[in-house]
């Protein structure tokens, strides 16, 4: 049936980031055109050429580059060979020289022996930029995380200063695009790799909300002549009460649908942001009739929030914070504990042991933290602590967690207005 | 674990005598005490036979909607998609539940956890020879596929091995990778689940390792890949300095009552039995915890004794049996509740078990009984050596010279003076402050100056009974001061006393004891010193 075949290709397509950013490509200012022409004149006009890829996570920045490299590549064939380093994976100078001497022998068919030492490795890449150069081939190094390169290995940027320095000295043709997350990636670089880095940078920022709908439609549209059966998205049929079919609304103007759309962004407005959600709403898909509808958006908004845990030892603990303690331990939140059973006999009293068990369940979920490194050696019951998370959040969860006994949400409540 | 590379270590040669003794024990116990009844088959006998959606949703009975959930998230065959989190507290069915979707699936998978890949050359070793279908055996002598040690690598490595064409591999490769449930998948894709990353953290490399797992997806370009993570911890405990890319989460809440009640009745013989012991047993207990493995450890032995006066444990109670049943087991719940779970070892049990006919009534549950008597072998050299640092760090050093003189100290108890208003306050502050700052810490000098006190009082002691029964002292002056300094270095490393490397002003290392008063009073009565008579009450 084709109809099964529309969740998987929309799939495809959300997993997919080039395809995602391929949408902004024909806009004239966009960074897609800016890098294109950069990478497009240092080729054509053989010279040498850096830049830096700015902006938050989920931006879109590796997915620009490989669109750059795949239209420069399919314009001018066997002019560009591309070298990827990761700074996760690289920032060890001898691992990256392998890495990079591994890629060249694959682009260029020959022999790579892993037995190579790093001298070797520098010197052939050296080498292979300087032939390259002469033979008017451009070489594109992609350094990924590019803050990580230049914080390795007690700050000696040697293999950031190894392909800059060899940028100006030989007869070289290479691009180096930094991509990074951090806005301040240049002042990281030490003085002298800077004064050969050409202070290039393009900002990735968020897109309007023009854009994001222009990107939403771009995505979801699945076209009618593609063999599928019905336009995705667009028409979700409204019945009147006699079931007459009253018209079809297109969900894109809906002002339900802008609402949870201006609610995701407002935290966080990325374009990966954005594509998870989709991606949650593609996946409640009504496989019968092939139609994104409304309730799909919706559920998908009901997915992206998150459930608070609470205990009674939390409560304490709390109480005890509202004291203005700054340091608090097992002890003292027992002593709170004891004071509270005293006062209302409750039927759940347990013993020292129990409520130690407890106290290190809420440990291993992270709820309360230790509070400072000094008392390491202490054991678990004398070591400071303190809670992490808010008395807003303690308070939904004691709310929504239906067997909670009320003398919890009383105490509470008097704390809160203490 | 820093310097561990991961290489099997061989078991100590050393046998002796009681460890020859154990290989009879077991069997004399019926194997029902070790194995919980409530859980999902273990992961060997996952094995390849299809399995309906209805088998699947009656297997994990309360986890319908996070298995919903997740399969959406998967979605249909050869789809590729975004990586998820499935993330919950402890024993709430993550993992089981994702074997179990794989296995009705039929897709391939990779698992690793990393609990047992404690390093991240044996994680990546451990990915890369489930996807080759290698298995380590005696004929290539345990290695793995392919060795690995940098990330780097891994990425290479794994990069290859996932673009390979799926050609059958050899016969023998073959059963092996269906025999796991990985290799008779269908489709394309292909899944690598991470079970426990919250443990990555606190690896060395950690958090190197860390950001790189949850950016694989983009590091490896592949589309044919799936990336799945089970953590404990909140996702919020990813969040890195430089942001980071979330995956989908998948929430699993903990269960209800309700869920419990059904994961127990699963796989019991007599339903209506066990049925009419959870209506008892399942709402005070839950209020404690709600751990579906420590509940089966404390239900284990409860049902035991429940059944006790039953003789045949097929029939079906009615009222006034369940009222009985319930009679004879209320006196063990409340004392019950307040033990922490833990599965008693096996010797206090059979110990137990030879007690308890010795009883008039059953005070409490065996486990409690037992460990009112020590149940750690020590010489005692150390058992002294254990009390004077605890005396060390529960009195104030200028109450020494008073208690240890040369009588022996038990003649000058602090006389009590009336407390005035000031006095009292004072000693609640101070009892504030040992609560706050715990035990508090003593040079070395110090405790082998209470040590050599005690000893020589008790030895006074030993040798005025020994001269009454005529028996000769065995070598009551032996305990030398290099045994001593032995001693403390086995207490170190048994966490008894620690040290603590803060107050270096004195050149001089401090140490600070650990156990608390009940041990600390255990040891003493096991050999007969009174220690009530040196503690320093406030």
């Amino acid at each position: 049936m084709v109809v099964e075949k529309a969740p998987t290709l929309l799939r495809a397509r959300l997993c997919d980031p080039t395809y995602v950013h391929a949408a902004f490509k024909s806009c004239p200012q966009s960074n897609y055109s800016k890098l294109k022409l950069l990478i497009a004149s240092s080729i054509a006009d053989a010279y040498n050429n850096s830049a830096l890829l700015l902006g938050p996570r989920g931006s879109g920045k590796i997915a620009v580059v490989d669109l750059v490299l795949e239209d420069l590549k399919a314009e001018h064939p066997d002019t560009i060979s591309v070298i990827r380093l990761s700074g996760l994976l690289h920032h060890d100078d001898n691992c990256a020289h392998k890495e990079i001497a591994r890629q060249l022998c694959l682009e260029h068919q020959l022999q790579f022996s892993k037995m190579a030492s790093s001298d070797d490795n520098s010197q052939f890449m050296i080498d292979m930029m300087r032939e390259c150069g002469l033979a008017h081939k451009s070489i594109v190094f992609v350094l990924d995380e590019f803050d990580l390169f230049a914080q390795a290995y007690k700050g000696k940027q040697r293999l950031l200063y190894s392909l800059l320095d060899a940028m100006q000295t030989l007869t070289s043709q290479a691009v180096v695009i930094g991509v990074s997350c951090r806005l301040d990636a240049d002042q990281l670089l030490e003085k002298r790799v800077r004064s050969r880095f050409s202070h290039r940078k393009l900002l990735f920022v968020p897109p309007s909300r023009e854009d994001i709908k222009r990107l939403v439609e771009y995505i979801l549209y699945l076209p009618q002549d593609s063999g599928l059966s019905s336009l995705m998205y667009r028409f979700e049929s409204i019945k009147s009460l006699d079931g007459e079919l009253l018209g079809h609304m297109n969900i894109l103007n809906d002002t339900i649908f802008n609402r949870i759309l201006d609610s995701l962004l407002d935290v966080d407005g990325t374009v990966s942001n954005l594509v998870q959600f989709l991606f949650r709403a593609v996946s409640f898909i009504n496989l019968e009739s092939g139609l994104l509808s409304l309730d799909n958006f919706k559920n998908a908004q009901i997915c992206n929030q998150r459930q608070p845990k609470t205990d009674s030892l939390h409560v304490c603990m709390n109480k005890l914070e509202r004291k203005e303690q700054d340091l608090y331990n097992f002890n003292s939140v027992m002593k709170e504990y004891k004071a509270i059973h005293d006062a209302y006999k409750t039927s759940d009293s347990y013993e020292h042991s129990v409520c130690l068990r407890a106290f290190e369940h809420l440990l291993e979920r992270e709820l309360i933290g230790f509070g400072e490194y000094k008392g390491r050696n202490l054991s678990i019951e004398f070591r400071p602590v303190k809670l992490l998370i808010s008395p807003r959040e303690l308070y939904l969860g004691l709310k929504s967690n239906s067997s909670c006994p009320a003398i919890l949400q009383k105490l509470l409540d008097h704390e809160s207005f203490k | 674990m820093a310097g561990d590379e991961g290489t099997p270590q061989t078991p100590a040669r050393r046998v002796t005598r009681s460890s020859s003794a154990t290989p009879l024990k077991p069997s004399l116990v019926s194997p029902n005490l070790l194995s919980p009844p409530t859980h999902a088959p273990p992961l060997e006998s996952l094995s390849t036979e299809p399995m309906s959606a209805d088998d699947l949703l009656a297997l994990l009975p309360s986890r319908k909607s996070q298995i919903l959930e997740f399969l959406r998230v998967i979605g249909p065959l050869n789809s590729p998609m975004l990586p998820a989190l499935l993330y919950g507290g402890p024993s709430t069915g993550k993992t089981i539940t994702i074997l179990h979707v794989f296995r009705f699936l039929r897709r391939r998978f990779v698992y690793a956890s990393c609990r047992s890949c404690y390093s991240p050359r044996i994680l990546f070793e451990t990915v890369l020879n489930q996807l080759l279908c290698h298995r380590r055996t005696r004929e290539n002598g345990y290695s793995s596929a392919k060795r690995c040690e940098r990330a780097s690598d891994f990425v290479n490595l794994l990069r290859d091995a996932l673009i390979r064409p799926k050609t059958a591999p050899g016969d023998e490769k073959k059963t092996f990778c269906s025999k796991e449930g990985h290799g008779d998948g269908i489709g394309e894709m292909i899944y690598l689940v991470f079970d426990n990353v919250e443990l990555i953290r606190s690896w060395d490399k950690g958090s190197e390792v860390l950001p790189l797992l949850f950016r694989m997806a983009d590091v490896l370009k592949t589309p044919a890949v799936g990336l799945i993570y089970i953590s404990r911890a909140m996702p919020d405990a990813y969040y890195s300095m430089t942001g980071s890319v979330e995956p989908i989460s998948i929430y699993f809440p903990d269960y209800t009552v309700d869920d419990l009640h059904n994961i127990f009745m699963r796989n019991q013989v007599n339903q209506k039995l066990y049925s009419s012991f959870l209506s008892i047993v399942l709402k005070p207990y839950s209020r404690v915890t709600k751990r579906v493995d420590e509940l089966a450890t404390v239900f284990d032995p409860l049902f035991k004794k429940y059944c006790e006066p039953l003789a045949d444990l097929s029939l079906v109670p009615d009222e006034a049996m369940k009222r009985k049943l319930f009679d004879h087991l209320q006196p063990h719940l409340t004392a019950s509740l307040n033990e922490i779970f833990t599965v008693t070892p096996w010797s206090l049990v059979e110990v137990a078990k030879e007690r308890t006919p010795k009883r008039g009534h059953v005070r409490k549950l065996c486990g409690k009984e037992v460990f009112s008597e020590l149940d750690i072998h020590m010489s005692t050299s150390a058992k002294y050596l254990l009390i004077s640092a605890f005396l060390a760090s529960r009195n104030p050093a200028t109450l020494d010279a008073a208690l240890f003189d040369s009588t022996g100290g038990s003649n000058n108890r602090k006389r009590k003076r009336k407390s005035t208003q000031t006095s009292l306050d004072q000693q609640d502050d101070m009892a504030e402050e040992i609560l706050m700052k715990g035990p508090g810490t003593f040079p070395l000098e110090r405790l082998l100056a209470i040590f050599q006190c005690i000893t020589s009082v008790m030895d006074c002691s030993v040798e005025e009974e020994q001269f009454e029964d005529g028996v000769l002292a065995e070598g009551s002056n032996v305990w030398l001061m290099s045994d001593a300094l032995l001693q403390l270095s086995t207490l170190c490393n048994a966490n008894f006393i620690c040290k603590s490397g803060n107050f270096q002003l004195e050149g001089s290392t401090r140490y600070r004891s650990m156990i608390d008063e009940d041990m600390a009073l255990k040891v003493a009565r096991s050999i007969n010193f009174p220690l009530s008579k040196y503690l320093y009450r406030r």
